[in-house]
């Protein structure tokens, strides 16, 4: 392993029964990257993290944080990683304060003060007193990261940390995961099912489907992932094609009737595409804008049935 | 100071912060102070034969299990109520303890920790023995005063001495029968299985000691050991023997490795 991987899972497996949750799962995650993995809701991204973070134990393969092995016992990585999984939970009857306090104790870490830095940091100092039990659903979010960053870790499992924030707080999360990564180098590997927010953030993408990991994307790549394309659905692809290429224009088939067109000018002119087509003697039977967007390529990904899990 | 020590120390406090912030053990000092409220009141019962039979039931009642009120049947009846009480009571401590982290789902926060999960297994252990003997100690000082406010018969430093030692020590055994709630709660992630569970124990207890073999049923011995029921019904029983103290010994410690193992190995999802 390299001394610059922060994450390494060598094809985890996890069986419940007959339950086949992650099949022969590999990642590969440097210092520093901010990594985003997306599924679809029961996809296997909990039991990953779960891995990851050696609550379970995975039925094959092995998961190393900086190169130590995760297994049961071994306690010193733990103090370079911090972790949120699902929704976050404390203790209902103790205060934000007492919460932290509980989580400062179990780290072993020093510095009292640590406990009022983090509220401030996360925008709870004013909620300090105040029970568990009742804060709204955005401020036990930010009870929950302030949980996993109260000791400063390299590295931040986070599982669906956007869930139940508003708007406002999603940007203050996702500016503060940022910071943290370009300013201190923490590397960050978050879960969620929305590709939007994890392609906001996230320096890489991989795709978890069916408990298997279908398509890792860098930025660029994911960027190539959005933009519009002009889609033209002709009898004869082959002759369409050649007589795009012969205009200068260049073009791909997709399917068995669609040539897919990224060309600027002929997105920003469609009907001079349409007369080019006409005058070759393959009139466009379709002939359209489309607006390509991460969700459809991610959708296109899973496949059309993943909700079925066909 | 040692690691290990200073670890569970640290892992102690926040247990004991959990333990102090909790409506339970309000909930169980109050249920403590009142069944000794109650031990008082047969006491004051019994102490006038006269009121007694004024209050007609409450009165037979107090004097089928009391007998005469003075320090032994006192302490008899106390007895009584902390072993068969105290399973239920000490029980749910267990129980609540480790359960609370599953119904809350704050264990998720105890697993990936610098401290290690069998060290906090430890702590939680320790703070509930500790709440449970708090409790014997609560009902202990209780007696003392509600048995001086009556100005009851028969006390002598002797008495007192052999009251509170049979106290501590049913106590303990109790404590001991205890613990496997506390990994039942563990396993099941929850409450009510394991509060089944003490329910079983008590009913099996019964059966058990009907059919003449009480002497080596765990939780029938804190009871068997405290001589309460012998002394209060009239019965004789011959005395426990080694291997009784062994099974309550082994139900303890084994139960204490299981759930640390528990902690430690099993798939926390």
């Amino acid at each position: 392993m390299s001394t610059s991987t922060a994450i390494e899972a060598n094809g985890i497996t996890k069986r419940f029964g007959d339950v086949l949750a992650v099949n022969e799962l590999s990642l590969n995650i440097h210092k520093g990257e901010i990594y985003g993995f997306l599924g679809l809701n029961g996809a296997g991204k909990t039991t990953t993290i779960r891995m990851l973070l050696g609550m379970i134990k995975p039925s094959k393969g092995s998961v190393s944080l900086f190169g130590t092995k995760v297994q049961p016992g071994q306690r010193a990585v733990w103090q370079r990683v911090g972790y949120m999984v699902e929704t976050p939970h404390a203790y209902p009857d103790l205060t934000v304060r007492e919460n932290l306090e509980i989580v400062r104790q179990l780290r072993q870490l020093p510095d009292k003060n640590i406990v009022e830095k983090i509220m401030e940091q996360m925008g709870l100092s004013s909620y300090a007193n105040r029970l568990a039990r009742v804060l709204s659903l955005g401020n036990a979010q930010r009870l929950g990261l302030a949980k996993a960053l109260i000791h400063h870790p390299d590295l931040l499992l986070l599982d669906e940390p956007a869930n139940a924030l508003d708007p406002a707080g999603i940007v203050e999360v996702r500016n503060l995961l940022c910071g943290l990564a370009e300013n201190n180098g923490v590397t960050i590997f978050i879960s969620s099912h929305i590709l939007s927010e994890v392609a906001r953030l996230a320096t890489r993408i991989g795709v978890v489907h069916q408990g298997k990991l279908v398509k890792e994307l860098n930025t660029d790549e994911l960027a190539e992932q959005e933009g519009q394309r002009l889609v033209a659905d002709v009898r004869d692809t082959k002759a369409a094609l050649a007589a795009l290429a012969k205009a200068g224009i260049t073009s791909k088939i997709e399917g068995e009737r669609s040539l897919i067109i990224t060309d600027k000018l002929a997105l920003q002119n469609p009907e001079k595409i349409a007369t080019l087509l006409v005058e070759a003697g393959c009139p466009p039977a379709r002939l359209v804008v489309e607006q390509k967007d991460l969700e459809s390529y991610f959708l296109g990904l899973v496949g059309a049935n993943a909700r079925e899990g066909k | 100071m040692n690691t290990i020590l200073r670890e569970f120390l640290q892992a102690l406090r926040v247990e004991f912060q959990k333990m102090r912030r909790s409506k339970t053990l309000w909930l169980t000092v109050f249920g403590f102070i009142l069944a000794t409220g109650i031990g008082g009141l047969f006491m004051f019962i019994l102490k006038d034969p006269e009121r007694a039979r004024q209050l007609g039931i409450i009165g037979a009642k107090a004097q089928v299990f009391g007998g005469s009120a003075d320090w032994t049947s006192f302490f008899n009846f106390m007895l009584l109520l902390v072993s068969v009480g105290g399973l239920i009571i000490f029980g749910f401590i267990f129980v609540w303890i480790f359960g609370r982290e599953y119904s809350d789902k704050t264990y998720y926060d105890m697993l990936s920790l610098p401290t290690s999960r069998v060290t906090i297994v430890a702590a939680k252990i320790f703070t509930a023995a500790y709440w449970c003997m708090a409790l014997v100690l609560l009902v202990f000082a209780l007696m003392l005063g509600i048995g001086a406010a009556l100005q009851l018969p028969g006390w002598s430093a002797a008495v007192t001495t052999h009251g509170m030692g049979l106290l501590s020590g049913t106590g303990a055994l109790t404590v001991l029968t205890c613990i496997p709630f506390a990994l039942i709660a563990s396993f099941t992630r929850g409450y009510l299985p394991s509060v089944g569970g003490i329910f079983l124990a008590l009913v099996l207890g019964q059966i058990i000691s009907q059919i003449g073999y009480g002497s080596y049923f765990p939780w029938n011995i804190p009871m068997l050991y405290s001589g309460a029921a012998q002394a209060l019904s009239g019965k004789t029983t011959a005395p426990l023997g080694f291997v009784s103290y062994l099974l309550v010994l082994l139900v303890g410690v084994i139960s204490i490795i299981a759930t640390g193992a528990w902690w430690r190995y099993a798939d926390q999802t």
